[in-house]
């Protein structure tokens, strides 16, 4: 569905992704990991359009990416959750939905709407009047995937949504993340806690420097101690 | 001070910080949303003004004359940012030197067309009479610029605050790149905000003809003065400009009748001592 190929980029003259290849197949969940500054985020980024990459090809669907902008990114169906959820502090919880809203033209019968959205995190429907930053930090995190499900996403990029939550939240948040899955969203997930990836993710990437050292199942790099520690610090 | 004096005072004074407050929400809002210090502000209500000044001359009445020097100014405004601005999105210091040097072609421009004698213009016939409470003495056309203001403000709020526009544009001030990864075409917003700020900017113009006149220079003095009022208010704030823009309208009016050469000098304090209590400004918010 998403596909990567040698794809490079700059945040100035530093040389950040070296030549990053990877596929996240539909309706699977795939996660990348690795330690701070290893590009991860950068990856995020340049997929969602944020960054332009120099060299490489970024494929979403068939349509070549490299060259649009963030908004026509999103257009084609690319749902954004950053990290620091970057909730619109002069916004109402309903506003920060509301303002993201755009009709699902693909597949009418299964649009997200307010009400949707509601249903699935109903913290949010009884705070709708607080800004948008009264919220706690995991119903932050849900109100960023809830504003990025608004605009009828296929595909969601999602950067740390574990970062700075309470375990017992980070548990939620994966379960959300499984939901979603089953719902049809392929997904993109940039991670640092390792247990979480490795329960929601059909597949692992690593990334070290720049590029995609590693790649495996779940399973596959629970048990390789030696990966684990090389590139996780674990 | 008789009572008298007084009244007319505090009404122009007040009809001043309209005026103020007219220019001063375009350059926040622009400020605000697309990080430029559009320093051609001045110079589109100085165009509006004229331009209100010709189409009167060509037996149109004020209010005709009104709108159409609006409408034009938008249009221009539209032209100004798809053409130059949009160039040099996101590189700041380049747009600024842009816009400073755009209000030196269209000020000259404008000496050029309308020449550099003063001019002034005829307050409406429907507004020219005074309203007399005991020994308060209004103008209308005063009172209606301050009706218009108030009216301005009003819509404004209810624009930002209830509609799904007033949201994109409170979170691109916020954070336009979020805005835009939210599939918002950031573009359109731009230009929209930049047009709308132009047509204010105008419709101060227009409106302040009958107070202020036209004249050389005018288009300077109004954009420090809309930045002062931009600064204590807070950078994107409207409800920050109207508050800020009254004050300073207030101050300047009856600056010069108590200390008449000290008047410019205070508004800056003003200013100073703001920045010393909140930088951000009165309704701007942190800066984290």
């Amino acid at each position: 569905m998403l596909e990567l190929q040698n794809v490079h980029s700059y945040y100035g003259t530093s040389h950040i992704l070296q030549g990053v290849s990877f596929s996240v197949p539909s309706k699977k969940c795939v996660a990348l990991l690795g330690r701070n500054g290893a590009g991860k985020s950068t990856t995020i980024h340049t997929i969602a359009g944020l960054l332009k990459p120099r060299r490489g090809k970024i494929q979403f669907k068939e349509r070549q990416l490299n060259n649009l902008l963030p908004h026509q990114i999103s257009c084609l169906g690319i749902g954004f959750v950053p990290q620091g959820r970057r909730i619109f502090p002069s916004l109402t919880i309903r506003e920060n939905l509301t303002m993201a809203a755009r009709k699902n033209l693909i597949d009418r019968n299964n649009n997200w709407d307010l009400e949707r959205v509601y249903e699935l995190f109903p913290v949010l429907k009884e705070r709708e009047k607080n800004m948008g930053t009264e919220l706690s930090g995991g119903q932050q995190q849900m109100l960023a995937i809830g504003r990025a499900l608004m605009t009828n996403p296929s595909f969601l990029l999602m950067d740390e949504p574990s970062e700075g939550l309470a375990p017992v939240i980070i548990d939620q948040v994966g379960d959300i993340v499984v939901k979603l899955k089953q719902e049809g969203l392929s997904i993109l997930m940039v991670e640092q806690n390792i247990s979480l990836a490795c329960k929601v993710a059909d597949e692992i990437l690593i990334m070290n420097k720049g590029t995609i050292v590693w790649q495996g199942s779940p399973d596959e790099l629970m048990k390789n101690n030696e990966i684990q520690h090389k590139y996780l610090g674990v | 001070m008789s009572l008298s004096i007084f009244s007319v005072q505090l009404l122009t004074g007040l009809a001043y910080g309209m005026l103020y407050f007219m220019i001063a929400a375009g350059l926040t809002i622009i400020l605000g949303v697309m990080n430029i210090v559009n320093l051609a502000h001045g110079t589109l209500f100085l165009l509006g003004s004229y331009m209100a000044f010709t189409f009167m001359n060509q037996q149109f009445s004020f209010w005709i004359a009104l709108l159409l020097s609006v409408a034009v100014t938008a249009v221009i405004g539209i032209i100004i940012e798809k053409l130059f601005i949009r160039q040099i999105y996101g590189k700041e210091l380049e747009q600024v030197l842009l816009t400073f040097g755009l209000a030196f072609v269209i000020a000259d421009t404008a000496k050029w067309i309308w020449g550099t004698e003063p001019q002034t213009m005829a307050v409406p016939a429907l507004l020219d009479s005074s309203i007399s409470i005991g020994p308060m003495v209004f103008p209308f056309y005063r009172l209606f610029v301050v009706l218009i203001g108030c009216l301005l403000a009003l819509l404004l709020w209810y624009f930002e605050s209830k509609t799904r526009i007033g949201a994109i544009i409170r979170a691109g001030v916020d954070d336009r790149a979020m805005v835009s990864a939210l599939g918002i075409n950031v573009g359109v917003v731009f230009t929209g905000v930049f047009a709308f700020g132009a047509g204010l900017a105008a419709l101060s113009g227009v409106l302040g003809g009958p107070l202020i006149g036209m004249y050389t220079g005018m288009e300077s003095d109004i954009l420090v003065t809309s930045l002062i009022v931009v600064v204590i208010g807070g950078l994107g704030s409207w409800k920050g400009s109207f508050i800020g823009a009254i004050l300073i309208g207030l101050i300047e009016t009856f600056g010069k009748i108590w200390f008449p050469s000290l008047s410019m000098l205070i508004v800056f304090l003003l200013m100073v001592v703001v920045l010393i209590i909140r930088p951000q400004g009165l309704f701007g918010r942190e800066v984290a």
